[in-house]
């Protein structure tokens, strides 16, 4: 099966950057666990985990947005793909 | 009590008339592609709904309310499941997304299948998902079952309550297929809102704070410890290793449980799927509120029957809220369980029969097909009732052994698509390693002594996918060749 990686020469450099939801709410959650700060009296390791939550949206936000720009072909075709099963 | 009653009753018979209705506006659904994917043509609306339901769980709802009232800062794996599964989600999903279109798969076993060219790789697959899936329907049955003891009242025994919920569920899911369960999920997630608003709104004078916030406050002052790890209760292992080693592995199971699996398939395009990737994540961040409750049940005193933490929740809303608040939350609690169950059960239900039966018997036709399948949802549905009487556990631990469960077959979905080398006989070896390591009871004991407090369905996992590379690094295509024409 052959539907992997889009056969054109595209940099996927950008991808590594869903790492980063990973390192912020699995591999940070030791180092956030002693702070006792309280921020809007709220405990400071959920504040980290909701903060990482946005932080993941805006992460997948920006690799969609790169993706999209280059694959502007891919998107027209599955636009007639779609269309003929409608 | 009748006031509850009545309002359960209103909100889950209204809101299956209204998917009865809405069902049979459509076309009827005749084959089996089109009662189990919907006939592959969701738009972004209903594929929106039917995600979100499957993130407001009676999981994250009952489950995680009550571990924070029994744990606390364990809890916070709800803040971790949804954002990490998206981030996965958006590499995998288009991927499996493509595979169903091209090869025209209705199942996950139909993927292992078609991709490893092994039909009896489906079967295993497909008895292995159907696995997990019952275990995830046990979930939606316990909830069910403690509802109806709400309403009825606790003269009702718990194999009653759980034969009822069982019921409610099958005639809920014979109604019509995929597309009433979208239906009720729009109804829930409405539902949902408004309750969560109104309790929200209503819970800080209900429990001596001033405001949401400062019942958060008030519950770090009163319980100290509890929102760290590892929680209001040490000895139970809820440490951060325990949440870093439960997340990773719940984002990589949630899209290999096989009705995810199965939703990818029927999204309208690559884009869709990459959108919702988005904006998933933030509405986990509305587990702040469900949480919220679980704290405020702990200040509240809330005490429910038996110390059981997945009721925490329902009699909280019982003790300190009028007849009507809580009928209205009983009824939507009703529908949080039957969409997610419904779902579940007409995926194993197609699994088994076109998965399990079908390569058995090639010769049976469309509507045997149709008619094996919804008498499969029976069983399973009686089996789910079977592990509900096995005792009380809470939702989220029966939730993490689905994931553990379903876990097993995520290397072969992941190598897939990173790994041309691997092939079917490796896949299985893999599994059977992995269900090896995550079932006998010598290799448990094994684990939580060299590696405490890590989830043991992430080691089995990992070990399960050290060993499909391990074979198919060793024993390459000959394998392949040899078993691809069976």
């Amino acid at each position: 099966m052959s539907d992997d990686i889009p056969a054109e020469r595209r940099s996927l450099a950008h991808r590594w950057l869903l790492l980063v939801p990973f390192l912020w709410q699995v591999a940070m959650v030791p180092f956030v666990n002693d702070v006792a700060w309280r921020p809007f009296s709220l405990p400071f390791p959920m504040v980290w985990q909701m903060v990482g939550i946005v932080v993941t949206s805006i992460v997948i936000a920006i690799v969609f947005t790169i993706d999209k720009r280059q694959e502007p072909p891919e998107a027209l075709s599955e636009t007639a793909r779609t269309g003929d099963l409608h | 009590m009748s006031t509850v009653l009545a309002l359960t009753l209103a909100v889950v018979l209204g809101t299956m008339a209204g998917a009865l209705f809405y069902g049979q506006r459509q076309a009827r659904a005749k084959t089996m592609a089109e009662w189990a994917v919907g006939g592959r043509k969701f738009g972004v609306l209903i594929f929106w709904f039917l995600n979100a339901g499957e993130i407001y769980t009676t999981f994250a709802v009952l489950g995680i309310s009550g571990f924070a009232w029994a744990y606390g800062a364990p809890a916070y794996l709800a803040f971790c499941s949804v954002s990490l599964s998206a981030t996965i989600g958006y590499w995998l999903m288009p991927r499996i997304w493509e595979a169903g279109r091209r090869y025209d798969l209705v199942t996950q076993a139909d993927f292992f299948a078609s991709h490893y060219g092994a039909t009896w790789l489906g079967v295993v697959v497909g008895v292995a998902g159907i696995a997990a899936l019952v275990v995830y329907v046990q979930i939606q049955i316990v909830a069910l079952s403690l509802i109806v003891q709400l309403t009825l009242g606790p003269q009702v025994s718990p194999a009653t309550a759980a034969l009822i919920a069982a019921a409610i569920m099958l005639a809920f899911v014979y109604f019509a297929g995929l597309r009433s369960a979208a239906f009720a999920a729009g109804v829930k997630d409405v539902l949902m809102v408004v309750i969560m608003i109104g309790l929200c709104l209503t819970v800080a004078s209900r429990v001596g704070a001033t405001s949401m916030i400062d019942v958060y406050r008030l519950a770090q002052d009163t319980h100290p410890g509890i929102g760290k790890f590892p929680g209001l209760l040490p000895e139970a292992g809820l440490s951060s290793t325990w949440l870093m080693t439960s997340a990773v592995n719940v984002a990589l199971g949630n899209w290999i449980l096989p009705h995810m699996f199965q939703l990818c398939f029927s999204a309208g395009s690559r884009t869709t799927i990459r959108r919702n990737a988005i904006w998933q994540p933030l509405y986990s961040l509305s587990y702040f509120f469900i949480i919220l409750m679980g704290f405020a049940a702990l200040l509240a005193g809330t005490r429910p029957a038996g110390g059981d933490t997945n009721a925490v929740l329902l009699q909280f809303v019982a003790d300190s809220y009028p007849d009507w608040a809580v009928g209205l939350f009983a009824g939507t609690a009703c529908l949080l369980a039957l969409v997610p169950g419904s779902v579940l059960l007409l995926t194993a239900g197609s699994i088994f029969s076109r998965n399990v039966v079908l390569p058995l018997r090639p010769n049976l036709s469309e509507r045997s097909t149709l008619i094996i399948s919804r008498a499969a949802m029976v069983a399973f549905a009686g089996v789910a009732v079977w592990l509900t009487l096995g005792g009380s556990k809470s939702l989220v631990e029966i939730g993490l052994s689905a994931y553990a469960a379903i876990g097993m077959l995520a290397p072969g979905v992941f190598l897939a698509f990173l790994w041309p080398r691997a092939h079917a006989v490796g896949v299985f070896i893999g599994i059977v390693a992995g269900y090896v390591a995550l079932l006998l009871p010598p290799a448990q004991a094994l684990w939580s002594h060299i590696l405490p407090e890590w989830d043991h369905g992430l080691i089995a996992m990992a070990i399960d996918a050290a060993v499909t590379v391990a074979v198919c690094a060793v024993w390459p295509a000959r394998a392949k060749a040899l078993l691809a024409p069976a």
